[in-house]
């Protein structure tokens, strides 16, 4: 008998907790991030303490490992629970404005921001961003500098590159295909492909792959780089393809989206113009993730560098995402599945 | 009267939570343009690479199974009719690799195999170098779900060996050895639980993607995970998980054509008897250090990697700071989900073993086949139901977590309890009913405490399960609200591996805690009945 | 209590019959034994009685209320007032002597101080008071037939059905129980429905025997023209042979 009234006791308890947790506070705003956590978390908590608005955070995990936070607000579009919605990469959320999940909003903190790197529609604006780069070991002595090298015999088998259907590699590869067009750039991909280059299943595993030795360079976001390279690892990261007529490397920035139907929308304005700010852009590029910032006159760290100082390729997003819904047959059969 | 309202109830109970929102995905797959259409099916019904993709599956998925059957069967008679020092200990260890993500325990591997790792100081470069090549493919995966699975076979087996009347082993014993009485007559009397381990193991692994996707080893179950990753198409997702339903389906009437043969025995002993341990003898060194062998090789070798990584205080002091809360939802929703799946399971067992109403077998391929699926179209398909405005009160609080852990996980507790019941004699219910009792007193009074152990170990499952899930949790939960798994699936991106790792290591002790408990609460017990 | 009827009864499994047309009257107070050998449908026919599975065909009354017809239980077993032994006893091996019978007791609603006094008064019956607190386990099989007796004795049932009870023990004890079984009947004047393969038990412990074959009644009688049966029978055999 007693057993039995304590877990009733503990089922009653426990189901009140439950039900209990899910209720809505007066002020609050719902975001679902792509962006890491360890990168995007510290940036939610000084927005709650800076406000007193309790932000509630929806995860995702890296590219391959599972389905999280885009499929959330896709689903859910019909009966939103989310308010802002953090890219990690500006692709996302131009599929999300293609779905009709998004709405338009033009934070007065985007003024600053390059056109290039928002939505002329304000269905997305970007910040803090990374780059595509080389991380290359640093024993090497001979070092690649163009993703071309990815078809020199030289380096048969000794590159790696991140699954091409998932993840900023996507954007690169459908980028590359809307500047070079289709028929150079499945040429460049058998090409690779045929050079013996390994796939990994993300960024983190293709720098850390570079870092152990069994591969001699990939091609990751700078913030990849210069984590390992911050933690001591032997590596070193190369801007590619800077030279003269060389296509210059991708940039990769965040991108922040209005969810269209927020339960919360005037805290979600507020949410974005802070993500828009300078400061955030100045805490993330002294973060970690070293991300470079699109506002013209942020301070960084010495080894992040300036995208003024960099050869950047010149890329309209939305034919980006276009292109990367065309192709996604054909790498889905390049990789092999 | 009482009967059939419970046993609708939970059918209807089933139906509504895990069947409805799945058909919405499923009807959803075979329509284009508001047309009834096989668009979402084209890929599979051309494309002769899902053939191939399907093939590596079945080799992956049956050799786990074969694997964890051949050796998880001997371990569990091992650890629980042997005299084998230790073996409450070896119980519980063998049982945390199926805590630990196995995508986790992949990298594990990888990184002890990897250039800089133990084995290369211990073996030398070139022995590391084979082993890592080894690694990625087959025989890595099979590794790898091997030692993450082989608890089902191994607590499954002890379980099932406890119902066993040893008055019938004793029969066989004078006879015959032991070997002759385990082959003979204990383990043909428990091979209808040996089937439920080697099912749930078999399509287990037919579902795993990331293991495979990391060893570079294509599987089938990648198609749905492309389709809903890179894509974001749900119908085609859908449409690639029903050749998982299909296979699942042939499974089911594979066992209901070999194994459904039931066998009662006649129960008579009490739970104070002690259960006639096998000794050993001159073997015992010898089996001891084989165990411990295989211990170290699927436990220890992997936790060593975890261990090394977060080895000083402040990282686990760090590890509690980020996801303290975190970890107690965790172990409160595990323990909730996992209360909710044995009473639900109990009554779903109750109902497939005695076949009650006619919609048993329903009931049972429902569970099953909700197991086989996708987590991500379960999540998806739970959204699509209960994302409206007039279930706000559901959707949003962590009661979607708790359905995602029932509509994925009641096969599990609904096949132990009708494994455990099969094991009970029809007559004792029976002889409750002549006496007057009614159906739910008879269960009560009579079906629960004799079932008692196998309840137990349904609680264990589907606690561990609970604890463990990320797939479905991930798609679900409320903003702000993660579980621990979730927790280090996010940290995982560009956080610390020391950090990772020591996350991981608190996430075995919460899955031991309770098993852990348990023993040490029937050791008190035995010693005091000794007393 | 009305007489039993049982009219027409026919079960079948998987089109093949079990019970093919079986029809009796037993009267209050009777020994009925049914008789035969392995898969005559003697059980089945029991189960049937208890409410344990529907006759097929043909319909059951008990005490005068119609309890199953044509496929149908009308009346589920714990709504019939009768006591069952089983063929393994179905001692429930986590309840002590005691807890056995008086769960029974506590269904009926039945007070402590009644339940105690009855406990006491059928263990008394069945010389089992002394293991009163004893686990099933603990006990022989001897004293486990006597436990089963007593808790179908203790409801006070009209009607006690037993499912060869004694056929695990040895013929000794066999033959001591049976007696007990006359003892308890006699005393508590129930009707009782027995069933058994062998003969001389039937013999012994009932007033009217039923013998079953291939699911049909072969014979009914009393001792003496159950013997006559018996004997032609074997002298058919030996013609035979």
């Amino acid at each position: 008998m007693k057993i039995q009234f304590t877990v009733v006791l503990f089922l009653l308890l426990s189901i009140s907790a439950i039900v209990g947790c899910g209720k809505k506070a007066a002020n609050e705003v719902t975001i679902y991030v792509s962006e890491d956590q360890v990168f995007s978390e510290p940036i939610l908590k000084d927005f709650e303490k800076e406000t007193g608005i309790k932000v509630k955070p929806v995860f995702d995990t890296e590219e391959a490992k599972s389905t999280g936070a885009m499929n959330r607000l896709i689903a859910e579009k019909d009966n939103p629970q989310a308010d802002v919605y953090w890219a990690n990469e500006p692709i996302r959320a131009e599929v999300l404005k293609q779905k009709g999940v998004s709405l338009p909003y033009f934070s007065p903190n985007s003024k600053e921001i390059p056109d290039g790197y928002k939505d002329k529609e304000g269905y997305w604006t970007g910040f803090s961003a990374r780059v595509r780069v080389l991380v290359v070991n640093a024993k090497l002595t001979d070092k690649p500098h163009s993703i071309l090298s990815y078809t020199d015999p030289k380096w048969k088998g000794k590159a790696v590159i991140t699954n091409p259907l998932f993840g900023t590699t996507t954007d690169q590869v459908a980028a590359l295909f809307t500047i070079w067009g289709d028929e150079r750039a499945k040429a460049f991909m058998e090409a690779m492909k045929k050079n013996g280059v390994r796939i990994s299943t993300n960024n983190g595993e293709s720098a850390d792959l570079v870092a152990s030795g069994e591969s001699d360079y990939g091609l990751v976001d700078s913030d990849d780089g210069v984590n390992r390279i911050r933690q001591g690892k032997p590596i070193e990261m190369i801007y590619p393809d800077q030279g003269d007529g060389e296509v210059g490397c991708i940039v990769v920035p965040n991108a922040v989206v209005f969810i269209k139907g927020a339960p919360h929308p005037e805290n979600a304005k507020k949410l974005i113009d802070y993500l828009l700010s300078k400061e955030t852009e100045r805490k993330l590029a002294f973060a970690d993730c070293a991300q470079i910032p699109l506002h013209p006159d942020v301070q960084t760290p010495p080894d992040v560098r300036h995208i003024s100082n960099l050869k950047t390729m010149s890329v309209n997003y939305t034919e980006v995402a276009r292109k990367m819904t065309e192709i996604q047959p054909y790498l889905k059969n390049w990789v092999g599945y | 009267m009482a009967r059939r309202i419970v046993l609708t109830s939970i059918f209807i109970f089933l139906t509504v939570i895990g069947l409805l929102p799945i058909l919405m995905m499923v009807l959803r797959s075979f329509v284009a343009d508001e047309r009834f259409s096989l668009l979402s099916y084209q890929g599979l019904l051309t494309s002769s690479r899902e053939w191939v993709l399907l093939s590596h599956s079945f080799a992956l998925a049956l050799s786990v199974a074969f694997l964890t059957t051949i050796v998880g069967v001997p371990l569990g008679i091992l650890l629980g009719k042997t005299d084998l020092p230790l073996r409450r200990f070896f119980a519980i260890a063998f049982t945390v690799p199926l805590v630990i993500s196995p995508y986790i325990t992949a990298v594990g591997w990888a990184d002890f195999f990897g250039g800089d790792g133990v084995f290369a100081n211990v073996a030398g470069a070139t022995v590391a170098q084979a082993a890592y090549q080894f690694l990625f493919g087959l025989a890595g995966c099979v590794l790898v779900l091997f030692s993450t699975f082989l608890p089902i076979a191994i607590l499954l087996t002890i379980t099932a060996l406890r119902t066993v009347n040893p008055r019938l082993e004793e029969a066989g014993k004078i006879v015959t050895g032991w070997s002759g009485v385990l082959s003979r007559v204990t383990i043909p009397l428990i091979i209808p639980t040996i089937s439920l381990a080697s099912i749930l193991t078999f399509l287990l692994t037919i579902g795993e993607f990331g293991v495979p996707n990391f060893l570079r080893y294509d599987v089938f179950a990648v198609e749905s995970f492309v389709q809903f990753s890179a894509f974001y198409n749900f119908e085609a997702a859908t449409a690639a998980a029903v050749p998982l339903a299909v296979i699942t389906s042939g499974v089911l009437l594979l066992e209901w054509f070999f194994f459904r043969e039931r066998i009662h025995q006649v129960q008579t002993f009490s739970d104070r008897t002690a259960l006639p341990l096998i000794e050993l003898g001159k073997f015992r060194v010898w089996m001891f250090s084989f165990v411990a062998l295989l211990c170290i090789i699927v436990v220890i070798v992997p936790l060593i990697v975890l261990i090394a990584r977060s080895s000083s205080v402040s990282e686990y002091v760090a590890a509690l700071k980020v996801a303290s809360d975190s970890l107690l939802r965790s172990l409160l929703y595990a323990a909730l989900g996992a209360c909710l799946l044995t009473l639900i399971g109990f009554f779903s067992g109750y109902l497939i073993h005695h076949q009650a109403m006619s919609f048993w077998r329903t009931t049972d391929t429902l569970t099953i086949f909700l197991f086989a699926l996708p987590s991500t179209v379960i999540g998806i398909g739970l959204i699509s139901m209960w994302n409206r405005p007039w279930t706000n009160f559901v959707y949003g609080t962590s009661a979607m977590i708790i359905l995602g852990y029932l509509v994925k996980y009641t096969a599990l507790t609904s096949r132990i309890t009708a494994s455990t019941l099969m094991l009970i004699p029809n007559s004792m219910e029976e002889a409750g009913q002549v006496a007057g009792l009614a159906w739910m007193r008879r269960i009560r009074t009579i079906v629960t405490p004799m079932a008692k152990k196998g309840i137990l170990v349904s609680w264990l499952v589907g606690y561990i399960f609970c604890l463990r899930d990320l797939e479905t949790t991930m798609i679900v939960y409320p903003p702000g609200h993660e579980t621990l798994p979730v927790r280090i699936a996010t940290l995982m991106a560009n956080g610390s591996a020391e950090l990772i790792a020591a996350l991981c290591v608190i996430m075995v002790c919460a899955t031991i805690l309770p098993p852990a408990f348990l023993w040490m609460l029937s050791s008190l017990r035995i010693r005091n009945l000794k007393q | 209590m009305k007489p039993i009827e049982l009219q027409s009864v026919s079960k079948y499994f998987n089109k093949k019959s079990a019970v093919l047309d079986f029809s009796m009257q037993i009267e209050e107070g009777e020994r009925v034994v049914l008789l035969g050998p392995s898969g005559c449908g003697k059980t089945t026919m029991l189960r049937i009685v208890a409410g344990f599975i529907p006759p097929d065909e043909g319909s059951i009354h008990i005490d005068g209320k119609l309890v199953a017809e044509h496929g149908h239980i009308l009346k589920q077993p714990e709504e019939r007032s009768l006591g069952m032994v089983f063929q393994d006893l179905a001692l429930w091996p986590h309840l002590s002597v005691r807890g056995n019978i008086e769960l029974g007791l506590k269904a009926h609603g039945i007070s402590r101080h009644d339940r105690v006094r009855r406990v006491q008064e059928i263990l008394n019956l069945v010389e089992m008071l002394d293991y009163i607190s004893a686990k099933p386990s603990e006990l022989s099989g001897g004293q486990q037939q006597r436990v089963a007796l007593a808790r179908a004795l203790a409801l006070r049932p009209k009607l006690l059905l037993m499912d060869e009870p004694l056929s695990s023990l040895d013929l000794e004890l066999n033959i001591k129980l049976r007696k007990e079984i006359i003892r308890l009947q006699n005393a508590l004047r129930f009707t009782l429905l027995y069933v058994t393969h062998d003969h001389e038990e039937a013999l012994d412990i009932g007033t009217r025997i039923v013998i079953m074959r291939r699911g049909r009644i072969e014979q009914i009688g009393q001792e003496k023209e159950v013997r006559e049966y018996f004997k032609r029978i074997a002298r058919l055999a030996e013609g035979a042979a």
